[in-house]
């Protein structure tokens, strides 16, 4: 059954970048993930590469959309409002108050701009401003230097390496850890969510006023 | 099997080490498993520590046979009683990587030295009969005795997440562990996984 927003109707945002926006993933976006789920290439560091039919990926659509411990968000470009990816908070973990963040740009014209960069840091906006979460950390192969780059200049650093645990192009290559604490994400301030998880200011009481 | 016929039957054992034992996973005969999943001192590092259920405890081992895990019961080989489990999880045959599982139920199992043999018992496990190039693990950074056990097996640590884990009154961090196949001596496999002598002709 056909959702009853179409492709051309306005997507649904939640947060909005300068570049790039942020919101729900929808039914309809199932024949362009499934696409890039698709492309070995965008999914060169996925641990079995395989083709993924659209039964399967149908199947897992409600699941994902409902397990409550990931947070999942469809990345637009902005200037044409074309959906270009996704990023999401998996596991938000209750009393350790932590997630792990995950970003795949699957359109590959939409790499190279600053993209990855912006959504890094609207999804650790979120992660400290609207969640509350005290530490966000990522896991990055070595060799995907556009994403190590994106990720340090939204406020991650790498913290931990696993040695040797992946193989491309004929040798191991190491798992780089990365985290982000909300401390030092504040440092640069909420680019966007700030404004909108504030408490209700005071009214000015009237005169005499019982308030 | 019924129990009275169990009771006495000696256990199954795959790997055995000089003070630990590691077989195939049985149910909880005892319940005693179940008890020790709600032990809150035992579970303290769960999030969210929850009461579990004989339902839920069930569905966690059927998920634990499947899938991309390999996990063994640990028995006291003086006792031959369980006293936890241990094994691999996240095996990446790709990547030939794999994450270290360990669990020691029994309170009075512990500090005993049976940790770090398990360990051991399991890296031989993942690089001599798997052939695996890596393994690793996290554990907080408050589990003193883990961490101790672990670095007398053999892991070293790489790196940490920083306060990624609230216990007490504060955020601590957990310690990445882990160790290639090229620094591990095999103990046990080495003399089980070899090729057949040439006969002399």
């Amino acid at each position: 059954m056909e959702s009853p927003d179409s492709q051309e109707s306005a997507p649904i945002m939640n947060i909005v970048g300068e570049r790039v926006m942020l919101g729900p993933l929808r039914r309809e976006q199932i024949p362009l993930r499934l696409r890039w789920a698709n492309d070995l290439t965008t999914n060169r560091a996925y641990d079995l590469p395989r083709p993924v039919t659209e039964e399967t990926f149908r199947a897992t659509y409600d699941p994902v959309v409902g397990e409550t411990r990931h947070i999942r968000f469809t990345l637009y470009e902005r200037a044409t409002r074309r959906p270009i990816g996704h990023a999401s908070l998996l596991r938000v973990e209750l009393r350790d108050r932590t997630a792990e963040f995950d970003l795949l740009i699957g359109e590959a014209d939409a790499r190279g701009r600053g993209y990855g960069t912006e959504a890094t840091q609207l999804v650790l906006d979120y992660a400290f401003t609207a969640l509350g979460l005290h530490s966000i950390f990522l896991r990055v192969y070595a060799f995907n230097l556009a994403g190590i780059r994106a990720y340090e200049k939204a406020g991650f650093r790498e913290v931990a390496r696993r040695h040797e645990c992946f193989w491309m192009g004929g040798r191991f290559w190491d798992m780089v850890f990365m985290d982000c604490l909300a401390r030092e994400s504040a440092r640069s301030e909420s680019p966007v969510l700030g404004r909108v998880f504030v408490p209700d200011a005071p009214r000015p009481s009237r005169e005499g006023g019982a308030g | 099997m019924s129990t009275e016929e169990r009771a006495g039957a000696a256990p199954i054992y795959n790997i055995v080490g000089d003070l630990v034992a590691l077989g195939p996973l049985v149910l909880d005969p005892d319940g005693e498993r179940l008890h020790w999943a709600n032990d809150f001192r035992t579970i303290r590092g769960y999030d969210p520590p929850y009461p579990m259920t004989a339902e839920h405890f069930q569905r966690i081992h059927d998920l634990t046979i499947a899938g991309k895990r390999v996990i063994f019961t640990l028995y006291e080989r003086a006792t031959a009683r369980l006293i936890g489990h241990a094994g691999l999880q996240g095996i990446d045959p790709r990547n030939r990587c794999a994450e270290l599982n360990l669990f020691v139920g029994a309170p009075d199992a512990r500090g005993k030295g049976y940790g770090t043999e398990a360990t051991q018992l399991v890296l031989d496990y993942a690089f001599t009969a798997l052939g695996l190039h890596s393994a690793c693990l996290w554990v907080y950074a408050f589990n003193l005795a883990a961490i101790r056990a672990y670095e007398k097996a053999g892991l070293c640590e790489a790196g940490r997440r920083r306060e990624s884990a609230w216990m007490g009154d504060r955020f601590w961090d957990e310690i990445l562990m882990e160790c290639l196949a090229r620094d591990f001596t095999s103990p046990v496999l080495g003399r089980v996984f070899t090729p057949d002598a040439p006969r002399p002709s």
